[in-house]
């Protein structure tokens, strides 16, 4: 009697371990749930096209930036006061989840793309960028390499008139999400919550792996 | 940050003193610590009427900046765009609050780069004729 009782014990706390753990495991989420909770993911990855752009240390980069590792991307510029700061603290909370987690972080990289390149030197994303992590990149380069890398991730930017160099820029605020493939696969949606954004992300690296 | 908090009380103080027009109180200031050479840095800050008639936020002057502009970020053809406002209505009896990916106090020019833990001077002039000094602190990232 006292042995069933003990057995009975020890399986009903392992039938709610499991349980546990499959609750809280971030796996198994459809698209659909996935799209819910703000990443949107395509149903079939898209390959892009070459790029040519520069990294902050003036190295040329190219799609190869994006393969056998996974790579967030924001269109940001430095002169931007209020949205970029903010999605650049976001990706930082982000990364120190993931951080903490222990997972996924060695193999994500997050780059921050200028639509700004007219102001947006090298120089001066290599002091933004790091100034939020020193892991991020920050690219930049001609205006229409710029422009064809950034319509093939379905962002948009546009600039509103100004006085000399006091000009703002429109543009999209989604962070999109390339697969190991170098492939376009999803993008974050607006607004960001760095908690959801790495429940999302563990969830898609879950069952990718 | 004493020094700030006292600014605040103040005018949260000053509609209970003899000066009727003095219906303005403001609360949470703050900036963003941003990378050094950023010549850019928006305030947030929470504007409350406390008076019986609308008023206007009709200007900001920095004598930390150049120039200061209300913006407001907002979503139109799935882009995030600031809008420059002339001026911002704060209602009777309300609070408006700008505030991280809404309305900020856009500083441009900055006279020298800003800490964490430094204050930029700033003054906003209401269309009641009204000015409030406020000091933001610079909070870290």
């Amino acid at each position: 009697m006292k042995k069933q009782i003990v057995i009975t014990a020890i399986s009903s706390v392992a039938i709610l371990m499991l349980l546990l753990v499959l609750i809280l495991r971030p796996s198994e989420m459809t698209n659909e749930e996935l799209s819910e909770n703000g990443l949107y993911i395509h149903d079939v990855p898209r390959p892009l096209n070459e790029f040519s752009l520069i990294d902050q240390n003036n190295n040329s980069i190219n799609s190869g930036l994006l393969q056998n590792q996974w790579t967030l991307i924001f269109f940001g510029y430095t002169y931007c006061p209020d949205i970029c700061p903010l999605t650049m603290s976001i990706l930082n909370q982000f990364s120190g989840i993931l951080n903490e987690e222990g997972s996924y972080a060695d193999d994500t990289q997050i780059i921050m793309v200028s639509v700004d390149p007219r102001r947006d030197t090298p120089e001066k994303l290599e002091e933004y960028v790091g100034f939020f992590n020193d892991d991020y990149l920050g690219l930049s380069g001609e205006y229409i390499e710029i422009f064809k890398f950034a319509s093939q991730l379905n962002i948009a930017f546009a600039y509103a008139p100004g006085e000399d160099e006091d000009y703002l820029v429109s543009h999209s605020g989604e962070i999109v999400l390339i697969n190991p493939n170098g492939e376009f696969h999803g993008f974050f949606k607006v607004p960001h919550d760095p908690e959801s954004m790495a429940f999302n992300y563990q969830a898609v690296r879950s069952t990718w792996d | 940050m004493k020094f700030f908090k006292v600014i605040i009380l103040m005018s949260c103080l000053l509609p209970l003193s003899a000066f009727g027009q003095l219906n303005i109180c403001l609360g949470d200031a703050y900036s963003n610590e941003m990378p050094p050479s950023a010549s850019n840095i928006a305030v947030y800050i929470t504007i409350s009427n406390v008076g019986n008639h609308g008023v206007n936020l009709e200007s900001v002057t920095s004598i930390d900046a150049e120039s200061a502009m209300i913006h407001r970020s907002t979503l139109g053809n799935g882009m995030m765009t600031m809008q420059h406002l002339s001026e911002l209505y704060i209602p009777s009896q309300e609070t408006v609050r700008l505030e991280p990916g809404g309305m900020h106090i856009m500083l441009t020019d900055l006279r020298r780069s800003f800490r964490a833990g430094e204050q930029i001077r700033m003054n906003l002039n209401f269309s009641n004729g009204l000015v409030l000094r406020v000091d933001v602190p610079i909070l870290e990232n």
